[in-house]
C-alpha cells in the first residue's frame, strides 16, 4: 500500500478509536493536517478525499480483521 | 471507564448537590457512549453488518448523538456546575458524528475507490467486502 495512504488510514483509525474526547480532538487535528498536506501536493480536494478515505478505511478495517497480517517466521 | 469528570472540589460558588447531579449525568452518558462504541466497533466496523444491524445502528446512533448534543448544551452553559466537561463531551460528540457519517454515507465502494485512486494514482484499491 502507498505509504501516505496508509499513514492517512492509520491516522483516521487512531481518531476513530480514541477513548476520550479531548484526545480524539487532538488526533482529528493530526489527521486533518496530514490530509491537507497531501492535498496541497496532489491538488486533490480535502473534503472529497476525506469522503473516499472514510469508506476505504471501513473496507480496509474489515480486510484487516478477515486477513490479519501473519508475522514472518524467525 | 473513561471518566471525564474531575473529582476535585467544585469551583467556588457552585452548588455541591447540583454538581453531583450534573456529574452523575455525565458519567452515565460516558458509560452509554462506551457501550455503544464498543458494539459499533465489533459488530458494524469490523464485520460486514446486515441491513437490520445497520438500521439498528442508525436508530441508536441518532439517539445517542441527540442525547450528546443535549448534554453538551447543558455542560457548556456558563452557569453549569460541570462546565469543565465541555471539551470532553464536545470531542466525543464529534467522534460519534464522524463515525455515524462514515457508516451511513451513501457513497458506493466504487466511487470511494475512484476518489482515492485520483489522489493516489499508483495505489491499488482496498478491495471491498460489500
Amino acid at each position: 500500500m502507498n505509504k501516505q495512504l496508509e499513514e492517512l488510514l492509520k491516522a483516521w483509525d487512531a481518531y476513530v478509536q480514541a477513548p476520550k474526547g479531548v484526545e480524539a480532538d487532538r488526533l482529528l487535528s493530526l489527521y486533518e493536517s496530514t490530509l491537507e498536506e497531501h492535498c496541497e501536493r496532489s491538488g486533490a480536494s480535502p473534503e472529497r478525499l476525506h469522503t473516499g478515505l472514510r469508506r476505504q478505511y471501513w473496507r480496509w478495517l474489515q480486510a484487516q480483521k478477515r486477513f490479519p497480517t501473519v508475522p514472518p517466521k524467525a | 471507564m473513561n471518566a471525564a469528570v474531575p473529582l476535585e472540589a467544585p469551583p467556588a460558588g457552585d452548588s455541591v448537590p447540583l454538581r453531583h447531579f450534573a456529574t452523575d449525568i455525565v458519567l452515565n452518558w460516558e458509560k452509554a457512549v462506551d457501550e455503544f462504541r464498543k458494539w459499533e466497533r465489533q459488530e458494524i466496523l469490523e464485520k460486514q453488518p446486515s441491513t437490520k444491524e445497520l438500521e439498528r445502528h442508525r436508530k441508536d446512533g441518532l439517539f445517542i448523538i441527540r442525547m450528546s448534543r443535549w448534554l453538551l448544551s447543558l455542560v457548556s452553559d456558563p452557569e453549569s456546575p460541570a462546565r469543565e466537561c465541555t471539551r470532553e463531551v464536545s470531542g466525543r460528540l464529534r467522534q460519534l458524528e464522524e463515525t455515524f457519517e462514515m457508516i451511513h454515507d451513501p457513497i458506493s465502494d466504487a466511487e470511494a475507490e475512484a476518489i482515492v485512486k485520483e489522489a493516489f494514482p499508483d495505489e491499488q484499491a482496498v478491495r471491498g467486502t460489500a
